[in-house]
This record gives C-alpha cells, sequence and structure tokens, in this order.
C-alpha cells in the first residue's frame, strides 16, 4: 500500500508547502498598489496653513472625500474611519495612521470650520480644503466624481440650509506609507475589515 | 389624542409601545424602534434621524410629516444612486406602510432631515420627534442621539 503513504507525503509537503506561502503572504500587504489613482497634491489644511501630500510619508492613511453640510454618510464614514484608526492606535500604532478628510465644499468648508467640525472626531484628523481648482484636480487624480446638486432640503431661502448639496462617489481610500493606493473601501466597509487591511501595510 | 410612552432601554434597542385611548386610530398598530439621532459636530448645519417604523395594523398607515421641537425642519429624505452612480438625497413627501409591514430609515438609505437645529444635541441625549399621520394623528417618540449606529 505504498500509494497510501506516498499520498499521505505528498499531502503532508503540500500542506507544509501552503502553510510556508501562507506564512510569507502574512509579512508583506497582499493589497495590489492601484497605478492609475492618486498621487501628490497640495491644498490647504484646517490650521489655514498649506499642505502637501509628501507630509504623510510614512503613514498609513486612510482618506475621503466629503463635505460637512452632508447629515448622513460624511458624519458616518468619519465616526467609523477614525475608529478605524483609533482601534490601530490601541495597538501602538497611533503616530502611523493619519486619517485624511478632502471637503468638496470650500465655499462653507472654510479652514476654521473644518478645525471646528473635525475636532468632534478627536484630534487625528487632518482636513483639507483649498480652491475649487485644487480640489477639482485632487479629485481627478483620486478618480472621485462629484456634482453640486440644488438641496433636496429647499433652496436656503427660509433658512433651512445654504441650498446645494453634493452628490458623490463615496469610497474610502487606504494609502500605504508612499502614498500609493492600495485599497477602494465602500463608506459603510466592515471596521474590522479596514483595520485588518491597514494592518498590512504597517 | 393621548399617546402614552414606555421606554424600555436595552443595551441595543429602544423598544416603544404605543397605547392610544381611542381605538381605530392609525397609531394605535404603529411600533416604532431603533430611534436614534446621529451625533454630530456643534458647528454642523443638520444631522439625520433613524427608525424603524412597524405596522401591526389592518390599514396602510401614510406618514405625511415630521417635527421636532429642537429643530425647524425635519424631512424625510430617500438617498438614491442617480444617472451618474453618485449618491443623492432626494426629499420625499410621504411615505406608506402597508399593513403587516415595517419600513427603516437607515444610514445610507431613507433617513430623516434635520436642519435649522436650535442647538445640535450631544451624544448621550434624548430629543423627540414626532411623525404626523395621515387622518391627523401624531406619533412622538424619544430619539437617543448617538454616535454610532445602534
Ligand atoms: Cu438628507
Amino acid at each position: 500500500m505504498h500509494w497510501v503513504r506516498n499520498s499521505v507525503i505528498i499531502l503532508v509537503l503540500l500542506f507544509a508547502g501552503g502553510a510556508a506561502w501562507y506564512g510569507m503572504q502574512d509579512q508583506a500587504s497582499q493589497l495590489p498598489v492601484n497605478t492609475r489613482l492618486g498621487g501628490d497634491f497640495t491644498l490647504t489644511d484646517q490650521t489655514g496653513e498649506r499642505f502637501h501630500s509628501d507630509s504623510l510619508d510614512g503613514k498609513v492613511v486612510l482618506l475621503f472625500f466629503g463635505f460637512t453640510s452632508c447629515p448622513d454618510i460624511c458624519p458616518a464614514t468619519l465616526a467609523r474611519v477614525t475608529q478605524a484608526r483609533r482601534m490601530l492606535a490601541d495597538e501602538g500604532h497611533g503616530d502611523d495612521v493619519q486619517v485624511v478628510f478632502i471637503t468638496f465644499d470650500p465655499a462653507r468648508d472654510t479652514p476654521e470650520h473644518l478645525n471646528k467640525y473635525l475636532s468632534f472626531f478627536g484630534d487625528a484628523v487632518i482636513g483639507l480644503t483649498g480652491t475649487e481648482e485644487e480640489i477639482a484636480t485632487v479629485a481627478e487624480q483620486f478618480g472621485v466624481v462629484y456634482l453640486k446638486t440644488p438641496s433636496a432640503s429647499g433652496d436656503g431661502s427660509d433658512g433651512a440650509d445654504a441650498g446645494y448639496d453634493f452628490s458623490h462617489s463615496d469610497f474610502v481610500y487606504l494609502l500605504d506609507t508612499q502614498g500609493r493606493v492600495r485599497k477602494l473601501f465602500q463608506n459603510d466597509e466592515d471596521i474590522d475589515l479596514m483595520v485588518k487591511d491597514a494592518r498590512t501595510l504597517l | 389624542m393621548r399617546v402614552l410612552f414606555c421606554n424600555v432601554p436595552t443595551l441595543k434597542r429602544l423598544l416603544a409601545i404605543v397605547v392610544l385611548s381611542a381605538p381605530g386610530l392609525a397609531a394605535a398598530q404603529l411600533q416604532l424602534t431603533d430611534a436614534w439621532v446621529r451625533a454630530v459636530p456643534p458647528v454642523s448645519s443638520g444631522t439625520a434621524g433613524y427608525f424603524v417604523l412597524q405596522n401591526n395594523g389592518t390599514e396602510p398607515v401614510t406618514v405625511t410629516g415630521v417635527s421636532a421641537s429642537f429643530a425647524h425642519h425635519v424631512m424625510m429624505h430617500s438617498m438614491a444612486r442617480n444617472d451618474d452612480g453618485l449618491r443623492q438625497m432626494q426629499h420625499v413627501d410621504d411615505v406608506t406602510v402597508a399593513p403587516g409591514e415595517e419600513i427603516a430609515f437607515v444610514p445610507g438609505g431613507m433617513h430623516l432631515m434635520i436642519m435649522g437645529m436650535d442647538a445640535v444635541p450631544s451624544p448621550g441625549e434624548r430629543v423627540e420627534i414626532c411623525l404626523q399621520l395621515k387622518g391627523g394623528d401624531q406619533l412622538c417618540h424619544d430619539f437617543e442621539v448617538r454616535r454610532e449606529q445602534p
């Protein structure tokens, strides 16, 4: 019954090989580099200072776009992404992970407003604004589409709001320590998965 | 009309039992659960409210409007992908819940759009929001202000 013993040996070898392969994959991230999206950019942060993306080098970044007058998706995404960062901070990676929020709405989201708004989510969020052209350029780099639309809440004449919203694509981008896009999450992605994927880049 | 509330907070959800003095009213067979308002920064111009409304009665129930004492405008919005594949909010005039059915207002979907707040409520606070029903009834309920979905 040599074939039985041989089969067992082959199975053991296969298993060992698989385990070794899995172990290797565990060391380096399996997330492919997205070469189509991302790149360097310069905007203005919530302190009013110019901000260049190279100051994010060395950090794993969770980046997304939105506008603070959005009551539903944007605060929800901010809450989720900052929670993911907190979980990594609890593992000792607080200084290695950065959350970045880029607004579509420079008219209402001034640096001062962004500063007040974002402080609610902890002190670890970088909020970026700029001219409409600057923001459009960065959005294009990340393949983000956004459209200024009449507000669903009225035209603002009765003080209900300022009369416009943005409909927009709403991914969360995971960038590695060299600023390369490694993954796009749906904005309602499981927080544990965001943490797990970010961890492979640390 | 008298609406009596009995809030039973549990770890995960809030359950309200609505008792009405007069039988046959639309609100009598309604159960409102998972009621919460998103905690947002004090400088926010608006926030969103969520709930599940279940119709245990034999007649359809239509919500025609929403109001809250702490906000000047509360609207019902849907969230849909538009032609460009982008998410867009849309105003909804009324919502009907068929007998035996329920409707869920959840993040990323239907939501209450709360604008013109006198003061933005803080996490942990409770705010009362009232649903106006077709026929003149009103269903009021405490919503918990919280940062995360329950
Ligand atoms: Cu809305």
